[in-house]
């Protein structure tokens, strides 16, 4: 093995990978953008449901004569109490989002002290008519509460009879911003792991069976240097793509968070050590997974035969992240930092936490050495094997 | 020079060479004749060190295929019919250029040789566009120019022709012989009798992955009383298109 040929081989292949201003769309412009767009479209859609919420519903009721209840309703600024013939259809229709049917007899049965009956019309397949449902409910609840009171006081009780506690929240995170740091502790473990481990195939699949594809392995395995060379060459390069897409992801990903602050926390809290601890993972399981994808694709004999066996690979990269996301980084059980990919989930998992686990860190970086040494000496045996090479 | 020394290659079931042995002399053109699958890119990508013997060996300018891969491949220059095994997204030149890298030349020679080849070949025009939109012709040249960029005593044509029109498989024969004319080494598998009879000085008829007939186009048509090369290697193989 000869670092010149190594180098020779590497620049070739990044000019190659990258001349291409389509490559460079697809593999670096697209991972940074897609987060974001799916963000902003999500924080969009969120936001318009909220501001559906706070519009005039238009309601219907039926019955209820001149009552009292029907009164508040109909002086409710969340109401616009409309007049119809047909509330099923008009709900159908979309005219009005539900209906009430208050009983003739609503304001005696109520001054009897007994239990009044309403019936609420809705379409339980729309999400408006849903919400017009609880809008409704709470204003009833509401309505309840002012005659409970008014019966507590004529029997001279005070409100507070009802209530027997009240809690008062507090956190003992409070510089780590609740909700949002859940989600960004739950998906950035995920994220990195995913993105380290996949962004590499194109670059893989292109330098192993495309090579084949083209005809241009024959030349390339009669010039001097030794397989080992060529293999090595390819190999740090297709890392390198796996790693600047993973770059690229990130900065999307932290580009999505600038902009939906609420929806994804924010990255406070890691530090430099932690921010070293993840990079490290981040290169082991690039190092791990290009010489895997690498070792398939010199075996597909085309371009297509390597996608369809490496497709499944990213599937099954994607199996443990999801396991994991809903564990809680401060009781992952010891065995997991012993198993492949799982252990690099749950190392940035713990680190994004805020916690330093020696013991773990040490784990988990001496088995990615193992898993390193093993995937680039099956990638080199691979390549070595006649019936690999020139499978037919 | 080259030497055969009882070559054999075994996939699996398949003997695809069953012992061939022969020697071409510096400055010659050996023809390997054979039919599909007779064994000839299998004996090809053996002496280019693609591929392992698994029975004797061959030596290359004295370097022996088996034990000393590497110096052989410093010696030999290939070029494979079918596809042109060119990288579309790199230049021609620096197609040429990477296997000039490859093949330990250093920065200065490789421009001085692109030059001149690309004068030779008539590409200077073309030398910095990319590849991928090239006519089948012009990547014909390229590949030629890169098969001979570090000027390897030995030359291994596989097909070389197939796939080709007429002017270009031309150019390719124009090619052989100025690598013949310059005191190469050169083996030439084909299934062309006319080819191999245009530019051979000895031919060899494989057949199932072994030697049925070897030597001068002249002896070969005295020994079977026959002027017509066809007929001959049609008498040779012909009999048995079971396989
Ligand atoms: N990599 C391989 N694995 C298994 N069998 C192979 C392999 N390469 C060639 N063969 C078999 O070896 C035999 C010789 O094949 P080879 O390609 O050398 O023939 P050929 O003379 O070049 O034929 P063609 O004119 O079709 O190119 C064939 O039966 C072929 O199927
Ligand atoms: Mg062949």
């Amino acid at each position: 093995m000869k670092l010149r040929h190594i180098m020779i081989v590497l620049k070739k292949e990044l000019k190659d990978i990258f001349r291409d201003k389509k490559t460079i769309f697809a593999s670096i412009v697209v991972p940074m953008l897609m987060l974001p767009l799916m963000f902003s479209f999500m924080g969009y859609g969120t936001k318009q449901l909220e501001e559906d919420s706070k519009k005039v519903v238009p309601i219907a009721i039926v019955g209820g004569a001149e009552s009292v209840f029907v009164e508040y309703l109909k002086n409710s600024p969340l109401f616009n109490v409309i007049q119809t013939n047909d509330t099923e259809q008009d709900i159908k229709d979309n005219k009005i989002k539900a209906a009430i049917y208050v009983p003739d007899n609503f304001d005696q049965t109520v001054s009897k002290n007994e239990l009044a009956e309403i019936t609420i019309e809705y379409d339980d397949t729309s999400q408006q008519s849903l919400n017009a449902f609880s809008t409704i409910r709470a204003a009833i609840a509401s309505y309840s509460e002012m005659i409970v009171a008014n019966r507590l006081s004529a029997l001279n009780l005070n409100q507070s009879i009802l209530q027997v506690v009240e809690i008062q929240e507090r956190s003992a995170t409070p510089d780590k911003g609740g909700f949002g740091f859940l989600m960004f502790s739950m998906l950035l473990p995920l994220m990195l792991t995913m993105w380290s481990s996949v962004s590499g195939m194109p670059a893989a699949t292109d330098l192993g069976a495309g090579e084949k594809e083209r005809g241009t392995l024959e030349p390339l395995l009669t010039t001097q240097p030794k397989r080992m060379s060529l293999l090595m060459g390819k190999y740090l390069a297709v890392t390198i793509a796996a790693l600047l897409g993973t770059v690229a992801s990130f900065s999307g990903f932290l580009l999505s968070m600038k902009l939906n602050p609420g929806m994804l926390g924010t990255a406070k809290g890691l530090g430099g050590t932690s921010i070293i601890v993840i990079m490290l993972t981040c290169i082991g399981l690039s190092l791990i997974f290009s010489a895997l994808q690498l070792a398939v694709s010199v075996y597909a004999r085309s371009f297509k035969e390597a996608s369809t066996y490496l497709s499944p690979l990213a599937i099954i990269i994607l199996m443990p992240s999801y396991l994991t996301m809903l564990i809680d980084a401060k009781a992952i059980p010891s065995i997991y930092f012993h198993i492949p990919l799982l252990n690099a989930v749950c190392i940035i998992k713990e680190v994004v936490a805020g916690v330093f686990n020696m013991q773990h860190i040490i784990i988990v970086l001496l088995w990615s050495l193992v898993y390193i040494a093993f995937s680039m000496l099956f990638a080199l045996s691979m390549f070595k094997k006649e019936s690999v090479v020139f499978r037919v | 020079m080259i030497q055969l020394m009882d070559l054999q290659k075994r996939f699996k079931q398949i003997e695809a060479v069953k012992g061939v042995s022969f020697q071409v002399n510096q400055g010659e053109i050996f023809g390997l004749l054979g039919e599909n699958g007779a064994g000839k890119t299998t004996t090809l990508r053996m002496l280019a060190t693609m591929l392992q013997p698994t029975g004797g060996t061959a030596l290359l300018g004295g370097f022996d295929i088996v034990r000393e891969p590497e110096r052989v491949r410093g010696q030999i220059g290939i070029l494979f019919g079918g596809e042109m095994g060119l990288y579309d997204r790199l230049t021609a030149r620096e197609n040429i250029q990477y296997f000039a890298e490859l093949n330990d030349m250093r920065r200065t020679d490789i421009n001085d040789r692109i030059s001149y080849l690309a004068k030779m070949l008539d590409m200077e025009e073309y030398l910095d566009r990319r590849v991928g939109k090239f006519s089948k012709g012009m990547k014909q040249k390229v590949a030629i120019a890169r098969s001979i960029v570090h000027n390897p005593q030995i030359m291994l044509f596989d097909e070389p022709t197939s796939g080709l029109d007429v002017t270009s498989a031309r150019v390719v024969h124009e090619f052989i012989r100025s690598c013949k004319d310059e005191g190469k080494t050169i083996i030439l598998s084909s299934h062309s009798m006319k080819e191999v009879e245009k530019l051979c000085d000895r031919v060899g008829i494989i057949h199932r992955g072994s030697m049925v007939e070897l030597g001068t186009i002249e002896d070969l048509k005295k020994k079977y009383g026959n002027d017509d090369l066809e007929e001959v290697f049609m008498k040779l193989v012909g009999d048995n298109h079971e396989a």
